[in-house]
Parts: structure tokens; sequence; C-alpha cells
């Protein structure tokens, strides 16, 4: 057979899941195991008087109510505090104990014998709140008298970093024009199928904790987890059953993760919580809100001299990461594909009483449509085409390798091909001819184009750059089995990715065997190598690159075996194809008697026959830190009718042109972007979390929350233009959140090219029919 | 298991038909692409034989 390595093959994981027999973490029995439920707050801010848990203790059935008083004596708190220069340190107990910061904040958590009898109880906890005035948005956040979110800290200002590179200043008293430019991107959240939970057993006599959690990162959970419960590393094994969903909500441990398990060691029961869905809306971790505006210095060709960018972020309350770490990443690969120089950006992050912010599915989502958008005003301003302003600033392809102002080598991408690839397949001319001619009929169609530079791949080098502790490592070992089977493990966790597909194809064409001889092994600390896990779209490049040089490492000495056995001095003609021993003679292949069976057997359970000196047995561990940042990148391609009298957008079509490298299974990497694509759609088009004044959010169901349906999003073309890239270890580039990028610009320049001849900008997502119609009805 | 019942007794499904039909299912993860474009494969297949695809 060929080499599996991009094939597009069925998933592995397909049987399970479509016949039914997936094991999430609810389809894991465990005897005698205790149900938890959090007692939350109804209000943004308000100061904690009392908590009477009398009459809930006293419900036939409840095993304990907690509060603060007990859980932060059981663990250490959490404190958030690299040495980053702008960034204010943050401290937080497990559970709050003298006010509530958001509308849902969790005060109690009741144990039951189930959880109909923990919820029935929970309603019994008797919480005396003293409101507080709340800070719900970004002006009132940094109002001079603004009420405080943290009282440790100066001000709701919780991070402020500015940048400088070149002279910005000077270019822009040089320019014909500065174009203004304003995006507004609202708070969503990364709604799971399945929320967030655990279920957390205590062994009493090995004094060990095992951890059961759908998580994307489950050896840096580990290590938090056992940190903050006191315990070592050796005292606590996470174990990731079948994730439904994570999108970046599954990575922190949370404080309800970290109280259920404390409870178990407490109670010496098993304690186990499901979050419900009002829960997950308000509670788990939102995501975005964020204001950018951009001034670009051009002349009146459209040649863009220097770019400003101010970005204000809403954080929310509670900070489980660094609260720079997604805006940065924003203003650090802003300028993408163009070329300038001379940039600066002034980047603050408030605290506010809403649910605390993390990482969604591109945490830099923002990024394109706020550099693509600013082409779009460029060209209006100046009357140009918006295709010819985006060509004569994008770099060429013997512009390459090219530093951006922020230090971000850009290499090994493909931004004009993927451009110009697109607009020929769009049929750009015929486009604008049809849009004028149907304008004639009353009908408005826009096109929306975004090109996306995809920050995918972290490295070490990078967090160290940044100031942020940490790796960009991942590990990995491969085993070959007596029988000649293949396991293999790397520290990621899949939640829907098919990596037990795709990572099987990769190491069976490193080894030369059949992606059915594979089995990979991930989520549980006990078995797989410490790894960062997944996310951003790190997996196929480190985890795949930490797989990929253990296989090589496993294939040597399969080979360096056989070639004894062959009575050879080296292997270097010798190749494992299809799980036989092939030699070279006369320029062609041939077999040999030996296979990776009878290689395997040799080396496992007949290990005289091996060479002298080598080791028996047939396995490998490696790590593999990837550059400092990989990049991928895309052009996408909207087309939409806008309909006047009701607001609504319509997608037309929808055509994806991307670059993400060696791909290790095409089928995968196409839903990648279709799944990504989605997602963008989503946020541009329907979901919002609404908070009102008072800090209450509206948005507590699926009916207020507008998850697109099969009915909103369209079909895709893709266009696949994957080229290596040279200095990773298996060519790939990552990817899997540039369609969210994309389809956030694309969306929003579509339908302001609808617009464009009403005289109105759309600057605020998501373009909702009652935001159009807002719009609309402007005087001009 | 929507589409199982559902193509029974709906053969020869259109693209908007199963659209509306799989709009009660939230799907975060696919973009809905490739499972409406297994429901309209399997609708062709069951039409052309009568049987279950």
């Amino acid at each position: 057979m060929s080499s599996p390595l991009g094939a597009p093959l069925p998933r592995k994981e397909d049987f399970r899941f479509l016949t039914g027999a997936g094991r999430y973490l609810d389809d894991i029995d465990i005897p005698r195991a205790l149900h938890a439920c959090f007692v939350r707050s109804p209000h943004a801010h308000a100061q904690i008087r009392a908590i009477d848990v009398t009459a809930a203790r006293a419900v036939p059935g409840v095993v304990a109510v907690v509060t603060a008083a007990e859980v932060n004596q059981w663990t250490a708190p959490l404190r958030m505090a690299p040495p980053i220069e702008g960034l204010q340190p943050v401290q937080f107990a497990t559970l709050p104990s003298d006010k509530v910061r958001f509308h849902g904040d969790p005060v109690a958590c009741v144990v039951a014998a189930d959880r109909y009898i923990a919820e029935d109880a929970a309603q019994l906890v008797g919480v005396d709140y003293e409101p507080l005035p709340a800070v719900t948005g970004i002006d009132a956040a940094l109002a001079p008298d603004a009420p405080l979110v943290d009282e440790a800290l100066p001000s709701n200002l919780v991070s402020h970093q500015t940048f400088r590179a070149g002279d910005p200043a000077r270019r822009f008293r040089q320019a014909h024009r500065v174009v203004e430019a304003r995006f507004a991107q609202q708070r969503q959240t990364h709604l799971p199928i399945e929320t967030r939970g655990c279920a957390a057993i205590w062994d009493a006599g090995r004094r060990h904790l095992t951890h059961y959690a759908p998580n994307q990162v489950v050896h840096p959970l580990r290590s938090t987890l056992a940190a903050r419960l006191r315990l070592g590393e050796s005292q606590v094994t996470v174990i990731s059953p079948d994730v439904g969903g994570g999108f970046g909500q599954k990575i922190a441990l949370y404080r309800e993760e970290l109280t259920v398990a404390a409870l178990a060691r407490a109670l010496k029961r098993p304690v186990r919580w499901r979050e419900d869905r009002l829960e997950n809306l308000s509670a788990a971790s939102h995501a975005r809100e964020d204001l950018v505006t951009t001034r670009a210095a051009v002349t009146a060709e459209g040649t863009l001299l220097a770019l400003e960018m101010e970005l204000v972020e809403d954080f929310g309350a509670y900070s489980f990461y660094p609260a720079n770490y997604l805006a940065r990443v924003v203003a650090m690969i802003l300028t993408g594909p163009y070329k300038v120089q001379d940039y600066a950006f002034d980047v603050r992050v408030v605290l506010s009483n809403k649910c605390g912010n993390g990482p969604m599915r591109a945490p830099m989502a923002i990024t394109s449509w706020v550099i693509e958008g600013t082409m779009d005003a460029i060209a209006r301003e100046l009357g140009l085409d918006p295709v010819e302003v985006r060509r004569r600033n994008m770099l060429r392809p013997n512009e390459l390798p090219y530093e951006t102002p922020t230090g971000q080598e850009l290499e090994d991408i493909t931004p004009w091909e993927c451009f110009e690839r697109g607009l020929a397949a769009l049929d750009y001319a015929v486009f604008r001819k049809r849009q004028a001619e149907v304008r004639g009929e009353g009908r408005h169609l826009g096109l929306g184009i975004c090109n996306v530079v995809e920050s995918t791949t972290y490295g070490s080098a990078f967090y160290k750059a940044a100031g942020i502790p940490g790796s960009g490592h991942e590990a990995a070992w491969v085993k070959i089995e007596p029988s000649g089977t293949v396991n293999a493990s790397v520290g990621l966790m899949a939640s829907g990715q098919g990596y037990e597909t795709a990572f099987a194809q990769l190491v069976a064409a490193t080894l030369g065997v059949d992606p059915a001889q594979v089995a990979i092994h991930l989520g549980n600390t006990d078995v797989a190598p410490y790894g960062m896990g997944s996310r951003g779209a790190r997996g196929g490049t480190a985890g795949g690159g930490a797989l990929k040089l253990a296989a090589t490492d496993v294939g040597a000495k399969v080979l360096a075996i056989a070639a004894y056995l062959l009575n050879l001095n080296a292997p270097d003609q010798l190749r494992l194809a299809n799980g036989a021993v092939e030699r070279l003679v006369g320029g062609g292949w041939s077999p040999t008697e030996l296979t990776l069976a009878g290689i395997a057997r040799v080396a496992c359970l007949d290990p005289l026959r091996l060479p002298p000196g080598m080791q028996p047995g047939l396995e490998a561990h490696c790590a593999y830190d990837p550059p400092a940042m990989t990049f991928s990148n895309a052009a996408h391609f909207c087309e939409v009718e806008l309909h006047p009298v009701t607001g609504r957008v319509d997608i037309l079509r929808y055509l994806i042109v991307e670059d993400c490298g060696t791909v290790l299974n095409a089928r995968i990497v196409e839903g990648q972007q279709h799944g990504a694509t989605a997602l963008g759609i989503a946020g541009a088009l329907y979901e919002r979390l609404v908070y009102d004044g008072s800090g209450q959010l509206h948005t507590g169901t699926l009916a207020d929350y507008l998850v697109p349906t099969a009915c909103e999003i369209p079909n895709f073309e893709i266009i696949a233009m994957h080229t290596p890239n040279r200095r990773t270890a298996t060519g790939g580039k990552g990817m899997a959140e540039g369609g969210v990028m994309g389809a956030i610009g694309a969306i929003g320049n579509a339908v302001n090219d609808a617009l464009a001849t009403f005289g109105v900008t759309a600057d605020t997502q998501p373009f909702s029919p009652d935001y159009i119609r807002l719009l609309l009805r402007m005087p001009a | 298991m929507t589409f199982g019942a559902w193509l029974r007794d709906n053969p020869a499904l259109s693209e908007a038909a199963a659209r509306q039909a799989l709009s009660g299912n939230l799907c975060r993860c696919t973009g809905y692409h490739n499972i409406v474009r297994a429901i309209v494969k399997a609708s062709a297949a069951m039409s052309a034989t009568g049987q279950p695809a």
C-alpha cells in the first residue's frame, strides 16, 4: 500500500461515537458516588454577610454542605502573577468568602446521594447578601470612581501594554490620508455540547486521587490540581474520558472541579458533578468582548505606511489565565500578510462583574477582521478596489521570509498564492458585475474577503519571549508489542479532532505499517508522557512531531535488528513497508523473509538473538519543542445577500483556500475547516452573551444564546493549497482556528460591502437583524 | 438516530429538507457540512435500492 499519510481515512473513533458507545464522563459508573450541586450568586457584585446551611444539611440524603469556610482550608488559592510588565498580579481563593463578583459565582456546594436531592437542598442554603454597584462594561470599569472588582488592585485596569516599532508618528505626518476604523466583538462562550464536569475518587489507603474530567490538557491539570490540594503529582491521576467538545473551555482547573476533588478527599467518598446548561452559559468561561480601533496612514494609492491599534478587552471577574494573554496575540500578529514596519499598539484589559474570560477557539479571533476590515476601510475612503489595496500591500512570495514589526518570522506561508487562487475560483470581476446588475432589481449582494495568517503552534521560545512561564513542547512514546502491533501515546487530549486516526496514520507512515495496526492512547496521566496538551492549534505540529520522532527511533531499531538478522553491515538499504522488511536490490525494493512481527518477537521475547549490547524491547520516548511560532494561512471569500427590510443576512457562497502544511488526514483537516468557519459565522451573525446594567445575564438558555443550526450554516467550498513547513518535524503548520478568524472577517466585510450603498458601516458584531435595521434607520 | 427514522419515512430527501430536519440537533464541531452530505447520500442510496443504506 502507499503511505497512509494524508489519506482521507474514515475516523477510528467514529465506530464508538456513531454507535452510541462513546464513553463520556457520565458513562463511567462509580459505586457509592455522591453528587454535587453548587449554590451560585444571584447578584453580579455583593458582600456575603452570612451563609446559613442548617436547613440544607437537614435534608435527608444530604451528606455535606460546604462553603469557603471549609473548602479554602482544604485547598490553596490560585495565584496568577507571571512577571509581565503592566500585568497586575491577582490571587483568589477556591470559594469566595467576602464577596461575590458575578452572577453565577459559586458560594457553597451541596453533596447528596443523588443530584435531585443536591439541587433541592441547594435551594435551602440561605445567603445574606449586601448588593454592591456592579461594573458591567469597559467604560464603567475604567471610570475614575468605578467600584473595584478586585479590591487588591489599584483599579479595574488589570493589564496595560504598549508597543512601538519604527516611527509611526513620522509616517502619519507623511500620509496622504489617515483612515480610522472600529471593530467591536461581543462576549461569547464556548458552548461545548458536553458541559463541564468531573468525578473524583479518593483512595484513603493509598492516599491517591483519581480525577476523571473531560479536559484538553491532562498533565497541566494534574500539576495544578495536585498543587492546590497540596498533594504530590504522584498522588494524583487525571483521566479524561471522551470529551464532547472543548474549544478552550476545558483547560483551566476551575473552582468547581477543585471543590469536588477536595470534597472526595474530605468525605472519603467518590463525588461527581455535572454542570447544567444554565451554569455552562453563565459560570463556566466566557470569551472575547473586545473593542478595537485602528488608524492607518496611507498613500493616495492605498499603500500602508503605518498602523496604530488600540484594543480594550472586558475580561470578566476572575483570571484563570494571565489577563493579557489573549489580547496580546491579537496585537502581536495583527499585521498578518501585509508589509508594514511602522506599527504601534496600546492594549488594555479590564476586570468587570461578569464570568471570567478564557481562550476560546481562536483567542485572537478578531485579528483578521481588524486588519482586513482596515483594508476595506482604506479602499472605501480612497475610492479604490479592495482587491487592489490588498495586492498593493501583501507580501509576495519573493519577499519571504519576512520579519513583522513585532518580531514574528513569517516563512513558508503562501498568502499571495491563496488569495489569487481564490479570486480566480470566484471570478471576482464577474461577481462585481452581477452585484451591480442585481442592485438595479433591489437586491443587495456583498462580497467579503479575509486573508488569514493564523498563529498555530507556540514553541517554548515564544513563551520565554512573552514572559509566560511554561513550555511549548510535547512528548510521546511508541512501543511495538511482541505481536508486532503498535501502541503509542502523546500528551494531547482529543475533544473531537480524530487524533486516534490522524496520529495512527502518522506513526504508521513513519514506521511502514498499516494504520489499523497502530493504537493511540490519550488522556491518562499514568499512561501518557508529560506534555502540554491540546490548545491553540498545536496538536498536529507539536504532538505529531513528538510521535514522529519516537516512531523514527523505534523504526531505526527495527531496521538495525533486521540488518543483523540478515547478516548485513548496515540497515541503510532496508525499509519497513506494510509491516514487512524490504531490501533495495538493483534499484528496486524486494521482499525479505523478515516481518515486523518477527522482529518484535525477537526484540521482546528472544533477546539473545539481538545484536550484541542492544537492549531488549522496541520502544522509544521522545519530546519535541517546535519552532517559536508556526503559521498557517488562508483566504476566505463570502458572498452574502442582505435584506434591507428585515435586516437579515443570508450566506450565498463560502469559499476557503488554505495552506496548513503537510496534512495527516485530509478529511479531518476539512472537517476542522468546516467547524472552525461555522464557529466564526456563529460569532459574526448570531451568538451574544447579554448582561444588563446591573450585571444580570439575560442569555441563560439556548433560546436566547443563538447557536446556529444546519439551516444557518452554508456548504463550504474548499481549495487545498498545502505546502510543507520546512522547520517542523512533520512539515505540518497546525490549523483549526484560522477558520474562525476568516469567517468573522469575511462576513464582517461582506455585510459592509452590501451596506456600502446605504452609506453606513456595521462595526459591532453580531450583525443581527435588529442591529442591521438600526443602522439602516439612522439618517445617512 | 434521528435520520434512521427520518429517511425511512421520507426517502429522496433534498438537502434543504435534510437541513430543516437536522435543525433540532445542535452541533458545535462539524459545521453540519459532512453530516448533511451523509444524509443526502444515504437518502439517494435508499431511494435507489429501496433498502436502508
